[in-house]
């Protein structure tokens, strides 16, 4: 079981081998081919204009003005460029565990062979995922609101009289946005899970009853090693995508309290779109593309040992 | 005796997690059926009267939004985009995962790149990419960023991985080619990741907003989420009507989803030779 | 007969071709706008009936999103996609603008197509910001501010309303708490004020009691710091920040300031003019609204505006430009429809007319005007929405930050900031 990363075919030899080589070659390419053309075009052409733009003073309408590496040494020297930052790392150190989890929590949950109204709940659970970022932005914005909320108030209802202050007390403020997120986008993975689970032989939870062994021993034993692979798929997604976190805590905190919430892409996004600053932006969005490739290089190290 | 314990305990959790979604979902109907000054953080309010139907009237006979058009509009774009990336990227992860040729794995690198940098970053490139070539405000402008998707690469290549080696090994010796191969193995056995990655991107398709924001100046090829700002209200006033709005056009997706999930239900083993 | 036939048939067509020359198809231009809310329908409604009383011209009316509007505006200019006018902020995103030579002089304009605007006439203080190289690049079509709105029932028997039912306060800022002092022990009411904590209005209320305490100018561009009276300054934050602690509900965030306002939880709300629409409509007859009070020793108050710009659009014709600097004009003459929506109105002689007399609530705060004091201008920026000033102002009022310590960061970062831009 490789992870990402298959190793190349070794050198061959004999000419039947070398010929059946040039037939993979000329065949691997052409099924990339499509993708590749699309990919180069509308994702990787952009991608480096983006980079070259980070070498220049910007402003959409304007006149490009080259700066070397000016806009990065802003960058350095700027506080919410590091602030925003350092919000968005602890965000994806402390959510990557809670939906990896989460999702797996779930789908179990639902695959259960006496779990009533399956169907319904595989909906209900993904259900959030299908709403669009601003909807879910106004509904848990008026979910979490102090005084006027209806978090507060089943709360106030049960007893817990004094408000919590959800939105704009800065020690709640990532719980919060931790908890929506978790709503709205666990059931994605759960999907994967779910399709996961799918492949997993019956024959073996079988062989497990039969000698005896409980649920939780063949959730250990069977479920948790066969999904191996799902598990470094969600980890890698939910890590790439907890990095570029910016939607919903925009809409739902404006980056408050007094800039306890904004995350990187949010950053970027005012210095880009709010004031322009296209080069600046592009060096920060480069920056924060490096630390993912690192992060994600390293991950994938880690999982290729962990596996064997 | 034990069996019974875990099964009270998961269908209790799963009760409580149910309603811990729902509650939300619940309340954005609340908003929705009933009038703007009625108190909806009571929730004994939410099934008793009164009840309205004002505020879906109002967002079908909007006089700025053409409700029909968008959710039109939105279909072509959701639907072509699916079939567009499960196609791409179905042979492209394929070729990844079976096939060895020279420089594999500096594409899949460089694919897996794409899937890194925001959105936001490569927006304005992008848009003079498509002034360029003279594109913009077309369908293919909105769909075609978003055909190339590494994460449906990453998806079908962990899947693909997954299924026996020995069964394509039977197949060479049989004299498959790679493409029947693909078509009559590969393809039936990863069913479940297929319709997975077809809701994910049906879904994105439906929900894309930046891109299509940015690009689309023309009111005939507007989509539901670059139309609904039209509801809301930067003073979050009047919330009736947006809800309305989220709540009637997200229902074609839901819709999407009920029928698919049926192809990722745990059925009858069919996973062939399994090590 | 047989010649007479064919001569008949020409006259007919030449009588059909004559009498389809004057109908020609009405000129068509595009309007962008960010308004949204109550806002829309009000200006959907004006431009209807424009178009209705103007058949020789169609204005086809696009709201875009309020939170992307100036990033698709700049690359619909550069893709020549754009409208033919639009609002915009008046400040720093237009001088932006202009600076990168993306808008028309709207004076050389109407003197181009012979369309008799009115320049002088509007809120002069902005006219002096739009001026840039000697030429007007745009007009205000309103003046936006703050208003204090109050709940009549509410204020009941507790001596602050007089016979005809509206407010009636000491003056200063000691007769303001004074006023809410009252509220609370009469009433029984903890936190009596809602105020909108939103980080644009938080600063643009500090600014407003800064400028009231008689502070000076507030930065400057050609030297490019922050040139603010620091004494005055922390002086206002921590004014505004002695309302919000004793009267404000404890860390309250929109909307639910305004939720608590609609149902009575609080007796007074402050927050921008547009919200007094919405108010109205659910307080009914024991909605009140006067002025933003004058707490300090100037009557100041700082406003912001939307403005008509006309972006540079190669495939825009001379008619269409014609018509938008009519437009714009009848705007003008017009503009109390516009203060429907509870705006005051960027052009002065509307406070004289008639109809604008006549609307219900903005005669209670239209001296507001008296004092208006554009917000500093910041190129290609909105000096309220940058988080340089919104961070260390929402931080130092929300108590997680002294007031000492804020006032030196703005100061700071305004100083470093300023010389980018």
């Amino acid at each position: 079981m490789s992870g990402f990363k298959s190793g190349t075919a070794g050198v061959e030899h004999s000419l039947v081998k070398n010929h059946f080589k040039l037939k993979d070659n000329l065949f691997g390419y052409l099924l990339l081919l499509p993708f590749l053309l699309f990919y180069m075009l509308f994702t990787f052409y952009p991608l480096v204009q983006g980079f070259i733009v980070s070498f220049f003073k910007w402003s959409i309408t304007g006149p490009k003005v080259f700066v070397g590496i000016s806009n990065y040494q802003e960058l350095i020297s700027d506080n919410f460029f590091w602030e925003s930052l350092w919000h968005t790392l602890g965000y994806v150190l402390l959510s990557t565990p809670i939906f990896v989890l989460g999702a797996f929590i779930l789908a179990i949950i639902i695959d259960y062979k006496q779990i009533i109204g399956k169907t319904f709940l595989r909906t209900v659970f993904f259900l959030p995922n299908v709403l669009t970022v601003s909807i879910v932005a106004v509904i848990w914005l008026n979910m979490l609101q102090p005084y006027t909320g209806l978090t507060n108030a089943l709360l106030h209802s049960i007893g817990i009289r004094p408000e919590i202050y959800w939105l704009s007390d800065k020690n709640l403020v990532w719980p919060s946005i931790i908890w929506v997120t978790f709503w709205w986008n666990t059931g994605y993975y759960m999907i994967l899970y779910l399709a996961g689970l799918q492949e997993i032989s019956e024959e073996l939870y079988e062989a497990a009853e039969l000698d005896g062994a409980s649920w939780l021993q063949t959730i250990f034993h069977i479920t948790i090693p066969s999904l191996a692979r799902v598990h470094v798929l969600v980890l890698f997604l939910q890590v790439v995508a907890s990095f570029k976190i910016f939607g919903q805590v925009f809409l739902i905190t404006e980056g408050g309290p007094g800039g306890a919430s904004r995350t990187f892409i949010q950053y970027i996004y005012e210095v880009g779109f709010q004031r322009f600053f296209v080069g600046k932006a592009s060096a920060a969005a480069f920056v924060l593309f490096g630390i993912i490739i690192i992060v994600s290089i390293l991950q994938l190290k880690i999982m290729d040992r962990y596996k064997d | 005796m034990k069996f019974n314990y875990v099964k009270y305990l998961i269908n209790t959790i799963g009760i409580i997690i149910c309603v811990a979604w729902l509650i939300p979902l619940l309340w954005m109907l609340a908003v929705t059926f009933k009038p703007d000054n009625c108190n909806t953080t009571n929730i004994l309010n939410w099934f008793t009267p009164p009840f309205t139907l004002d505020n879906i009237k109002n967002v079908i006979g909007h006089p700025q939004a053409n409700v029909g058009l968008w959710i039109f509009n939105s279909t072509i774009v959701a639907v072509l985009s699916t079939f567009g990336v499960l196609i791409l990227c179905t042979l492209a992860a394929f070729a990844f995962s079976k096939i060895n040729f020279v420089g594999k794995n500096f594409w899949f690198v460089l694919i897996m790149a794409g899937l890194m940098i925001p959105r936001e970053a490569t927006l304005i490139p992008l848009y003079i990419l498509f002034k360029d070539m003279n594109l913009l405000n077309t369908y293919f402008s909105i769909i075609a960023p978003s055909l190339a998707a590494p994460f449906g690469v990453i998806i079908l290549k962990q899947f693909f991985d997954g299924l026996s080696e020995s069964l394509f090994e039977a197949a060479k010796l049989d004299g498959c080619s790679w493409l029947q191969m693909m078509y009559y193995i590969a393809v039936p056995l990863v069913k479940p990741a297929l319709s997975s990655l077809g809701i994910f991107v049906f879904l994105a398709g439906w929900n894309e907003f930046l891109w299509p924001f940015i690009s689309v100046t023309d009111p005939n090829i507007v989509t539901i989420p670059i139309g609904l700002p039209v509801f809301r209200s930067q003073y979050l006033t009047g919330q009736g009507l947006t809800m309305a709005a989220s709540a009637l056009l997200a229902s074609p997706i839901i819709i999407v989803f009920v029928c698919l999930q049926k192809y990722i239900v745990k059925g009858i083993a069919m996973t062939g030779v399994k090590g | 007969m047989k010649k007479f036939i064919p001569l008949v048939l020409v006259m007919m067509l030449l009588v059909a071709l004559f009498s389809t020359v004057g109908n020609a198809a009405p000129t068509e231009i595009v309007f962008w706008t960010m308004w949204d809310g109550g806002d829309v329908k009000i200006a959907k409604d004006i431009f209807d009936e424009y178009n209705k009383k103007n058949t020789k011209v169609k204005i086809k009316f696009q709201q875009q999103d309020f939170n992307q509007y100036y990033t698709k505006l700049k690359t619909s200019i550069l893709g020549g996609t754009g409208p033919d006018f639009a609002v915009a902020h008046v400040g720093g995103f237009i001088s932006g603008l202009q600076a990168e030579n993306n808008l028309i002089a709207l004076d050389d304009a109407a003197k181009k197509y012979k369309v008799n605007i009115n320049f002088d006439k509007y809120t002069p203080s902005v006219m002096q910001t739009a001026k840039m190289n000697g030429k007007y690049y745009t007009v205000p079509l309103d003046n936006l501010i703050r208003v204090l709105m109050y709940n009549k029932a509410l204020l009941k028997d507790t001596g602050l309303l007089d016979k005809k039912g509206n407010l009636v306060m000491g003056k200063g800022f000691a007769g303001f708490t004074k006023a809410l002092d009252q509220v609370k022990t009469k009433k029984q009411i903890q936190y009596p004020l809602s105020l909108t904590m939103r980080p644009p209005q938080l600063v643009l209320g500090w600014l407003t009691l800064y400028y009231q305490m008689g502070g000076t100018e507030f930065l400057n561009m050609s030297s490019k710091k922050a040139t603010f009276d620091e004494v005055k300054a922390l002086a206002a934050l921590k004014a505004y920040k002695e309302i919000y602690d004793g009267y404000v509900p404890p860390r309250i965030a929109p909307p639910a300031d305004f939720d608590m306002f609609k149902t009575g939880r609080t007796a007074f709300y402050i927050d921008g003019a547009w919200m007094v629409s919405a108010s109205a409509e659910a307080l009914g007859k024991d909605f009140g609204v006067v002025r933003f009070p004058q707490l300090f020793e100037k009557d100041a108050h700082v406003v912001t505006n939307h403005g008509f710009i006309i972006p540079v659009k190669k495939s825009r014709t001379d008619a269409q430009t014609k018509e938008v600097l009519k437009f714009i004009k009848w705007w003008a003459d017009n503009n109390w429809k516009w203060s429907q929506a509870g705006h005051l109105p960027g052009y002065l002689p509307t406070v004289e007319n008639a109809k604008f007399k006549a609307l219900p609530y903005p005669k209670f705060y239209r001296d507001t005007l008296k004092g208006a004091v554009p917000i500093p201008i910041v190129p290609n920026a909105n000096l309220h929405q940058l988080p340089e000033l919104t961070a260390p102002i929402q931080k130092a009022i929300l108590g997680d930050l002294k007031p000492e310590e804020a006032i030196k960061e703005v100061k700071k970062n305004l100083d470093t900031l300023l010389p980018n831009l």
